[in-house]
């Protein structure tokens, strides 16, 4: 079970959450807009290897985003959040907003990063494929964006509400702060510029995707694939944005296969 | 009591249908549904009937900004000012006003209503709203999260560039500039009043009163539902030890007049219903971007302490509108009880009269003035005024050049 830390950033600046477990190789994972940690897929990755999975500023748990006036800053802050976690070098693993700060972690500083796993990362913007607007769709439109399958064990938890009033207040002000936070980096379109620095992304990496992900289109996982050195994409089927929760086992299973850990040999990133 | 008209200069011919087969008024409406030629017509009209309010003795004539709305069809208020300030003389134009976060650099705004303010002779109210979601978000691209940031800093960016008699450079987190030297500089000293037009978020409620700026509070909902924020307003200015000048605030009201209940209803209401269901089909998710409210005004609604401007139920019945308050409609004298019980009530010393909305045609939009100007509006004038001063309006120069004749 992971259990949840504090942990200071850039000399006491901000105060960040942090959940951690498991034995092993270190293992950042960066979340998206949708699966804060804890959650079940960190939970999973925790039973085979050392999982770090902070909570990103502005979200609920960890201080706010008010100083991430530019996209740079953001970058610069998750500099500073490896050097406090102790992270020299690391796997990485980004979701969806987690996976285009990834993706940009793995450009700036490639000596840091072992491997790199991006399921279903944001980042890149296509006009004639847009990536649906999640902030101004309707709460209906966007679950069957992330989930293919309504009833879905994942998506039926990620659908509950607490019956508590208080509760209730609470949660709608938590999912209020991340999409808030979210509006940051991925307004009006979730593209910084990710593809001029992508070239430097070298090391081996996967790229994991929903074949029926509705919030961005798993052809744009060839694009990831075209842009980075040495990856390949796998798309599950069966799933949409929230792959790894909502196929819990492939993802988890197609992950450590590819880090060769818990048991499984390292599988050889494809030739380029 | 000062009492203004405002206009939206609404696209009258939307189809009847319209509600059914389009997505949203706002942001994403179809652009072949605008005739140009019938958008001569429309700002003609418009700008007709805000001069004759001014001809016929309101205080004040009210313009605002909108983006990809076919409701509301000034993106740039500050050109219908311009034209507003040559065609009048003495009334205030009221621009309510310049989504101030929205220009780059701010001091854009600065300029434009500094020369506005020399055009009209000293008659402008400058309105700083911070824009509502689907204008500032949706249309014009900014993001939520740092809208109410760049905001604050662009007020003050422009209040100094009013102010500041030396050259100054600015270092902002949103805007750096080297000089800052606005030329021409307003008439009105320090600078022309401000107006904050709000939708309802109570950090608004606590920033104009530190500001000593004027609130507005601008639904279509109208004053029962209107209650609840001013009250906030004024339960914050309570709190803050400001006294309850009426003065202090500003309201949206529409409201329509005629000779009879039954006469009124039959002449107005198609063209209010059709405001109701069809202009304001705003697809949700455009109302409200996440991070546009900040998470104290989300939890202040949840706990009902606070209301968004957009929200209502569809398809609304003349009479529903009429029991809600949405529209003050009636004879002379019904509409002067309802204005009076609404000013008392929620406190207000400028009240803004929607008077043209909806598909209403050009000729009722006048018949609509001229008996507000005639029979109500005079019978209004002196309230509050025996306690209270107003602060916050225009004060032009005395002698004021007019516009030669051609």
């Amino acid at each position: 079970m992971m259990h949840e830390t504090r942990v200071s950033v850039r000399n006491g600046a901000y105060d960040v959450a942090v959940f951690e477990g498991g034995e092993g190789e270190p293992l950042l994972y960066l979340h998206g807009g949708w699966d804060q940690p804890p959650n079940a897929f960190c939970e999973e990755l925790a039973r085979s290897c050392h999982v770090v999975a902070p909570v990103h500023l502005g979200f609920e748990g960890s201080a706010p985003a008010a100083d991430m006036l530019e996209y740079s800053d953001a970058l610069y802050y998750h500099l500073d959040l490896l050097d406090a976690l102790g992270l020299g070098t690391c796997t990485l693993v980004g979701h969806s907003l987690g996976g285009m700060f990834a993706a940009e972690l793995a450009a700036i500083a490639p000596e840091r990063v072992r491997r790199l796993v991006l399921i279903s990362p944001l980042g890149l913007w296509d006009s004639a494929r847009p990536v649906l607007d999640v902030f101004a769709a309707q709460p209906k439109e966007l679950s069957a964006a992330l989930y293919h399958d309504a009833t879905s064990p994942a998506a039926v938890e990620a659908a509950r509400t607490p019956e508590d009033e208080d509760e209730l207040v609470t949660h709608i002000l938590t999912r209020s702060k991340s999409m808030a936070t979210q509006t940051r980096y991925l307004w009006p379109l979730p593209d910084r510029g990710l593809s001029r620095r992508a070239h430097r992304i070298r090391m081996p990496a996967l790229v994991v995707w929903g074949a029926e992900d509705g919030v961005c289109p798993a052809s744009y996982g060839d694009d990831f694939v075209r842009l980075l050195g040495d990856a390949h994409l796998e798309v599950v089927s069966g799933a949409g944005h929230e792959v790894h929760l909502e196929q819990l086992d492939q993802v988890a299973g197609r992950v450590t296969a590819f880090l060769g850990v818990g048991g499984a040999a390292p599988v050889p990133a494809e030739p380029r | 009591m000062k009492i203004c008209m405002f206009h939206l200069m609404p696209y009258r011919w939307l189809p009847q249908d319209f509600d059914k087969q389009h997505h949203s008024v706002w942001v994403d409406i179809p652009s072949r549904l605008f005739d140009p030629a019938l958008g001569h017509v429309m700002y003609n009209q418009s700008l007709d009937e805000l001069e004759y309010a001014a001809a016929m003795g309101y205080d004040g004539i009210c313009v605002n900004e909108h983006h990809s709305n076919a409701y509301g069809m000034m993106p740039s208020p500050n050109l219908m000012a311009a034209t507003l300030a040559r065609r009048t003389r003495d009334v205030a134009i009221i621009i309510l006003g310049n989504s101030i976060a929205l220009y780059n650099p701010p001091i854009r705004v600065a300029e434009e209503m500094a020369m506005l303010d020399c055009l009209s002779g000293g008659r402008i109210v400058a309105g700083f709203p911070v824009g509502s979601s689907a204008d500032t978000n949706f249309a014009y691209g900014m993001a939520p999260a740092i809208l109410r940031d760049r905001y604050y800093e662009a007020e003050e960016l422009i209040i100094r560039a009013w102010t500041d008699p030396e050259v100054f450079s600015f270092d902002g987190r949103f805007t750096q500039l080297r000089y800052v030297n606005v030329w021409p500089r307003p008439i009105q000293k320090p600078h022309p009043p401000v107006w904050v037009p709000g939708g309802g978020s109570i950090e608004t409620w606590g920033w104009t009163i530190k500001k000593k700026y004027v609130y507005c509070y601008l639904s279509y909902s109208g004053y029962k539902k209107g209650k609840t924020v001013m009250d906030g307003f004024w339960r914050t200015a309570a709190e803050m030890g400001i006294e309850p000048n009426p003065y202090h605030a500003g309201f949206l009201q529409l409201v329509v007049v005629g000779g009879s209940d039954s006469e009124v209803a039959e002449r107005y209401g198609p063209h209010i219903e059709y405001f109701f269901n069809k202009m304001l089909h705003v697809y949700p998710g455009f109302s409200d971007a996440p991070g546009y409210r900040t998470v104290e005004t989300v939890k202040a609604r949840l706990l009902g302490l606070t209301t968004r401007p957009f929200d209502r139920p569809p398809d609304m019945s003349w009479k529903d509108l009429v029991d809600q308050g949405a529209v003050i409609a009636g004879t002379p004298t019904s509409v002067t009880e309802q204005l009076e019980h609404m000013t008392r009530t929620l406190n207000i010393g400028h009240v803004m009269l929607l008077n043209q909305l909806g598909s209403m045609p050009h000729d009722l939009a006048m018949e609509n003035i001229r008996l507000c100007a005639t029979e109500v509006i005079p019978n209004l004038r002196g309230l509050w005024d025996e306690r209270w001063q107003d602060h916050w309006w225009p004060q032009p120069l005395a002698e004021r050049r007019q516009p030669a004749a051609v």
